[in-house]
């Protein structure tokens, strides 16, 4: 599976559209690292624990993507964007959303 | 009288240590940009003639990061009068620059020594208080040409 942000294959031609894959994922931050954030917060830069929790969660969503990808027979997905929202106090949702497609 | 005297202890170690925080950082940014400047970085979609037969991966770099005690304080304050807010701008000028060096790195590691379509984008994902500012997620992507 090719997983692109260009909208087209290098050096190879694009057969058929098969209409935007998409997959999100829905994170509720974990208290123990909460916590560990809350203290890190008093120093600033980086919260590590964030960092690594919007990560996985950036890549189920990725997976999720690619199955659905899959499940319409694509061989690869272009034109991909990634989405961050924040829901409420303590969750947030990443999306990620491309164009499925068959390359030669 | 003992609650302002603590919070201003808090204010001032909060002072000196997210100062040294930004020193430290500002350091480690300096060397690894250094180390992956042979790695170019482009917003265009037309990828260079020479990658035309590469493969296409997704490459990703992020950072989460937040202000310190004393300069969220500042910047409540600031938010009285408005203007600009010097700290956050230092803070996501930092986080951007953090966030492309992860970037760098993920496709050093596959080989790339090229990125095109890169997006740069920002979250904000908590608010620490109710009238606060909280942590801000920092995403660049892009794809990596590998040979």
């Amino acid at each position: 599976m090719i997983v692109s942000t260009l909208d087209y294959v290098p050096g190879r031609t694009v057969t058929r559209h098969l209409g935007i894959v998409q997959g999100n994922t829905v994170r509720a931050k974990h208290i123990g690292r909460d916590m560990m954030a809350g203290l890190k917060n008093f120093v600033g830069g980086e919260l590590v624990g964030y960092t690594e929790l919007l990560q996985e969660s950036r890549d189920e969503a990725l997976n999720r993507m690619i199955q659905q990808a899959e499940t319409v027979k694509a061989n690869a997905i272009l034109n991909i964007r990634f989405a961050t929202t924040s829901m409420t106090q303590g969750a947030a949702e990443i999306v990620v959303y491309g164009t499925a497609v068959i390359v030669e | 009288m003992f609650e302002i005297g603590t919070g201003l202890a808090l204010l001032l170690i909060a002072y000196f240590l997210g100062g040294w925080e930004i020193k430290r950082h500002l350091r480690d940014l300096r060397d690894r940009e250094q180390a992956l400047r042979n790695i170019h970085v482009f917003a265009s979609e037309q990828v260079a003639p020479q990658d035309s037969q590469y493969h296409s991966y997704l490459v990703c770099g992020t950072v989460v990061v937040s202000l310190d005690y004393f300069r969220r304080f500042v910047e409540s304050i600031v938010q009285l009068f408005g203007g600009r807010i010097s700290a956050s701008d230092d803070l996501l000028d930092r986080a951007r620059r953090e966030a492309m060096v992860r970037l760098k790195q993920q496709a050093a590691h596959l080989g790339a020594k090229r990125i095109f379509n890169v997006k740069i984008q920002t979250a904000h994902i908590t608010s620490n208080r109710e009238d606060g500012i909280g942590s801000f997620e920092i995403i660049a992507y892009g794809t990596a040409m590998v040979p």
